[in-house]
């Protein structure tokens, strides 16, 4: 229990960081930074606008510790502001669209991923030298140096543009209505196999490669050797003593690599014009949308956090040893 | 004279690195009867334990047995297949493991792991019979059987070790070897845990082979006792006979390093020197070296086993003619 | 792991051997070193890549061996351009990353207390925010050019390291040969200097090769985005054109994908150079391999248990 408050104050600490590091972002740009945005927008822009803008950053005159509180107070509401490129959406509403698919499209791959990639390193690691573990690695390596968003450009091109066996993007069509019918879950798996299958692949790797050392370790352990000299079946050496206890680091690195997954995925969903955090994120940028893209950068953030958090929770449960009241 | 339960004959067992092989066991010959006590003695490094592992076969790479056989109930173990060996592990010889703490599953319960032992040798019709054997065995070995359901990081150190020795007796062996079963226990517990292992021993009928550097606890609980030196043989007796009348230059040596049973003002001294490196031994007689008594021959050949009694044997030079 | 102090027991010789020993080492750094002939001598061996010298989106044919991009510019002069400067600020960041890290780390790990609270707690706040957001506002804010895009992989890119880092001096910290040098009353400088980083050199070496895969592909990806100066040339900047140019829809393959194969190519090889490294540093992987050889001599499968060889050593 202390653990999981214990991480969750952690998680806490960064998110305020988080927060700050978004407040003082506008003020790096090279003089003041309220003329320097606004510079941008002139003549683009209605007083209201601006005026929302500055609000937004809380460039007001007011010292800089009362306009840190005022923007504090702000986020807390969940007010990020309102959109210079959509407004005057407020920022909040258009992120809230695309926050699902983003976690829809991150989080199964990242599931995928994770689930393939240990299962192989585990088989890997058991059939030491087999042509699992010699090549395997290498052209998972390989698959994995690619940019993400790379090999989602060869799959659309290939798969999609070439050979039509998927559609070429968006997260469904336009001849299904929207609900929890079959008939739109079965079009948005479609639309979403290559996005998903494009992450897994470029993932995998990596998942395999940690595992598979750790159990190359487990495997040397002295509760294995005992296990062995039990006379076990090899199944449940493997599984129960092995894999249950090199799954442990794993899950640990689970946590860490989640945002790293996260931001090729952005990346990804680009190119397959997919309608979450990404694409909206990508448009910010070239419209020069602030509002729009810190406030992505927050929901993002604190939605890793969040995932983390739940990791945490998690491995709690799968290792006995944290579960003692310290 | 009954039939030997175990009989090691001429095992050779050699660790294989790139700078070539490094032979940790070089033709060691040790019999065990049926109910025999044998405590295995000796520096860390000289073979002991390499012993205990390859006649189970568990030694991990780079280990290979290279020569000998392991005739166990008159069956050679080092020609056995791999099911073969599995059904034979733990229900005819079990180990209990060095720090034995180190070696249960931090992730399962000890009665998991006593009662998995159980099921996967069929010696359990149901798991809820596995667990009820379970806790009969975790109370053979003086432990509350409300622990089952405990994990072992919470357990004592003690208490561990007595898991391991309750995992060991799960399948009523033959043979139990115990590895160094009390290294990493305080003394008090070690002494608990050895009258423990004595009583199911005199109670149960198992043959032990006990292997520990601590002379002195072995021959307070041994029948008979083998000293080892830089991977060979040089001296096996039975307990008494060797406390009294030690007739290798190194097992003196040994008993003079260890305080006697039974007290006394008698000086302590240890051996000069150190064991040899098994990658380039001495020629010769491998103790030479360290041994005050040494003669020419000693430098030039290797001395073979010597009988001096009926069931007393050392391989020394002096010994003979 | 390596002896103490005097005594590195990876020098630059244990280096090379290891890259010939091993086939994996071998592979990565002959790709490595071709890729650095390109980024030296390969821009004086093409053209003006940014010269329009022919219809746009041409395949590849005999006069332009990778096609022509959107606005009819030579790709493979542009490829070979973009090789130097992404290599060499994929390289240096990797460096600025290591060096920045490592200094956080090994304080943290030696000095313990309450700087190891501290740092830890910054460096753990550091790798739980998603560094490729971050980066990309930073970017968005700071003006356009390499020097935003390679100090923001810096801010965004320490942190792993210094973690490892600082689980390895923890390590070296508690050994004898370093509690001795704080008995004796040596300065913590010169302990750090002298006794602590030269036995994590191949630590470091490892580290600098996987920082520099991480630095060359967020470079990529920013630069793809449009957040570096996309005037110049570089792989990032060349895939941006290429999809700003509707190298999808058009079906223009060529415009992107030799440059994805490049940085791929380049990442797989120091991936591979790393893990040939592994081998090295990790005696326990030699171990097994002698003992494999000796088995396969003998014709004898690896089985689980001990094999039994017959015949004398």
């Amino acid at each position: 229990m202390r653990f999981i408050l214990k991480r969750l104050g952690f998680y806490v600490l960064a998110a305020w960081a988080a927060l700050t590091l978004n407040f003082f972002l506008p003020r790096l740009m090279p003089g003041d930074p309220a003329t320097a945005i606004f510079a941008r927008f002139r003549g683009q822009l209605r007083p209201e606008a601006m005026q929302a803008l500055r609000e937004a950053f809380g460039l007001t005159d007011q010292p800089l510790v009362a306009q840190y509180l005022t923007y504090l107070g702000h986020v807390l509401r969940g007010d990020f502001g309102v959109s210079v490129a959509y407004f005057p959406s407020p920022v909040s509403s258009i992120i809230g669209t695309g926050l699902i698919w983003t976690i829809f499209l991150a989080g199964t791959a990242v599931i995928v991923s994770f689930a393939i990639g240990t299962l192989l390193g585990v088989a890997a690691a058991w059939w030491r030298n087999g042509w699992m573990d010699k090549l395997l690695p290498p052209a998972l390596a390989l698959l994995g140096a690619f940019p993400y968003f790379w090999l989602a450009m060869v799959a659309l091109y290939v798969l999609g543009f070439q050979l039509g066996w998927f559609p070429l993007g968006h997260a469904y069509g336009d001849d299904v209505t929207p609900g929890l019918n079959a008939e739109f879950l079965a079009d948005v798996l479609r639309h979403a196999a290559l996005p998903i299958g494009t992450v897994v692949l470029a993932t995998l790797g990596g998942w395999m490669l940690s595992m598979r050392n750790t159990m190359v370790a487990v495997l040397g352990s002295d509760y294995v050797n005992l296990a062995r000299a039990k006379g076990l079946p090899p199944a449940r050496v493997v599984l129960r003593y092995a894999a249950r206890n090199a799954l442990l680091p794993s899950v640990t690195g689970f946590g860490m690599a989640l945002g790293f997954v996260l931001g090729g995925s952005l990346l990804t969903e680009i190119i397959f014009s997919y309608p979450g955090q990404g694409y909206l994120l990508v448009q910010a940028v070239r419209s020069q949308d602030y509002p729009l893209m810190q406030g992505i950068f927050l929901v993002i953030t604190l939605a890793v956090l969040g995932a983390n958090w739940l990791v945490d929770i998690a491995y709690l449960w799968l290792d006995p040893r944290t579960r003692e009241a310290s | 004279m009954p039939e030997p339960i175990l009989s090691v004959r001429d095992l050779c067992v050699d660790y294989i690195s790139a700078a070539g092989p490094v032979r940790a066991l070089d033709r060691v010959s040790l019999d065990l009867d049926p109910g025999e006590v044998v405590g295995v003695a000796g520096e860390s490094g000289c073979g002991k334990s390499t012993m205990a592992q390859a006649i189970l076969r568990i030694l991990p790479p780079p280990a290979v047995i290279s020569g000998g056989q392991v005739l166990f109930e008159g069956r050679d173990l080092l020609a056995l297949s791999e099911p073969e060996l599995r059904r034979l592990r733990w229900e005819r010889i079990a180990m209990v493991f060095q720090s034995a703490m180190d070696a249960l599953n931090p992730v399962l319960t000890v009665g998991e792991q006593i009662a998995d032992t159980l099921r996967a040798h069929g010696a359990a019709p149901s798991s809820s019979a596995a667990r009820a054997r379970a806790a009969d065995l975790l109370e053979m070995v003086g432990i509350h059987r409300n622990r089952l359901g405990s994990f072992p990081h919470q357990l004592s150190g003690g208490m561990r070790q007595r898991v391991g020795i309750a995992i060991a007796l799960a399948l009523d062996p033959a043979l139990i070897i115990l590895d160094e079963p009390t290294t990493a226990l305080d003394v008090i517990v070690e002494r608990e845990i050895l009258e423990e292992i004595q009583g199911l021993q005199r109670k149960l009928g198992f043959a032990v082979m006990f292997i520990t550097h601590d002379l002195t606890r072995m021959l307070q609980f041994s029948n008979r006792v083998a000293v080892f030196y830089a991977a060979k043989l040089v001296e096996v007796a039975p307990a008494g006979e060797l406390r009294s009348s030690a007739r290798h230059p190194y097992t003196q040596g040994l008993l003079r390093a260890f305080p006697s049973v039974h007290g006394g003002d008698v000086e302590l001294s240890s051996i000069p020197g150190s064991p040899p490196s098994l990658r380039d031994p001495p020629r010769g007689c491998r103790f030479h070296p360290r041994c005050d008594k040494a003669i020419d021959v000693c430098r030039e050949r290797e001395p073979g086993l010597v009988q001096l009694g009926p069931r007393h044997a050392a391989a020394c030079h002096l010994l003979t003619g | 792991m390596s002896a103490p102090s005097g005594g590195r027991s990876t020098g630059a010789r244990a280096w090379l051997e290891a890259i010939r020993r091993d086939r994996r080492a071998t592979v990565g750094a002959l790709l490595l070193l071709f890729f650095a002939l390109v980024a030296a001598a390969g821009p004086l061996l093409v053209g003006d890549p940014t010269a329009l010298v022919a219809v746009p989106l041409q395949p590849p044919s005999a006069a332009h061996w990778l096609g022509t991009t959107g606005q009819g510019q030579d790709v493979l002069a542009q490829t070979v351009v973009g090789t130097r400067v992404s290599l060499l600020i994929g390289f240096a960041v990797g460096l600025v990353v290591v060096l920045v890290g490592s200094l956080v780390g090994v304080a943290a790990g030696y000095f313990g207390g309450r700087v190891d609270g501290l740092l830890s707690l910054l460096f753990n706040v550091f790798l739980v925010i998603p560094g490729l957001p971050l980066a990309i506002v930073m970017a968005a804010y700071l003006p356009s050019g390499p020097l935003t895009v390679a100090g923001v992989l810096v801010f965004t890119g320490w942190a792993w390291n210094a973690r490892v880092v600082r689980g390895q001096t923890l390590a070296l910290r508690r050994r004898d040969f370093v509690a001795a040098s704080v008995v004796s009353g040596e300065s913590s400088l010169r302990i750090i200097t002298r006794e602590i980083l030269p036995n994590m050199t191949s630590l470091l070496v490892a580290q600098v090769i996987g920082s520099s895969v991480y630095a060359i592909g967020a470079l990529v990806g920013l630069e793809f985005l449009g957040l570096g100066d996309v005037s110049a040339v570089t792989w990032g900047t060349n895939l941006y054109w290429a999809t700003n140019d509707s190298a999808l829809l058009t079906g223009a393959w060529w415009t992107y994908v030799p440059t994805g194969l490049c940085v791929a190519l380049v990442g797989f090889g120091l991936v591979m150079l790393n893990s040939g490294f592994d081998e090295i540093t990790n005696p326990r992987l030699q171990m097994e391999r002698a003992w494999r050889a000796h088995l396969q001599a003998a014709g004898q499968p690896a089985s689980r248990s001990t094999p039994v060889v017959a015949g004398h050593a």
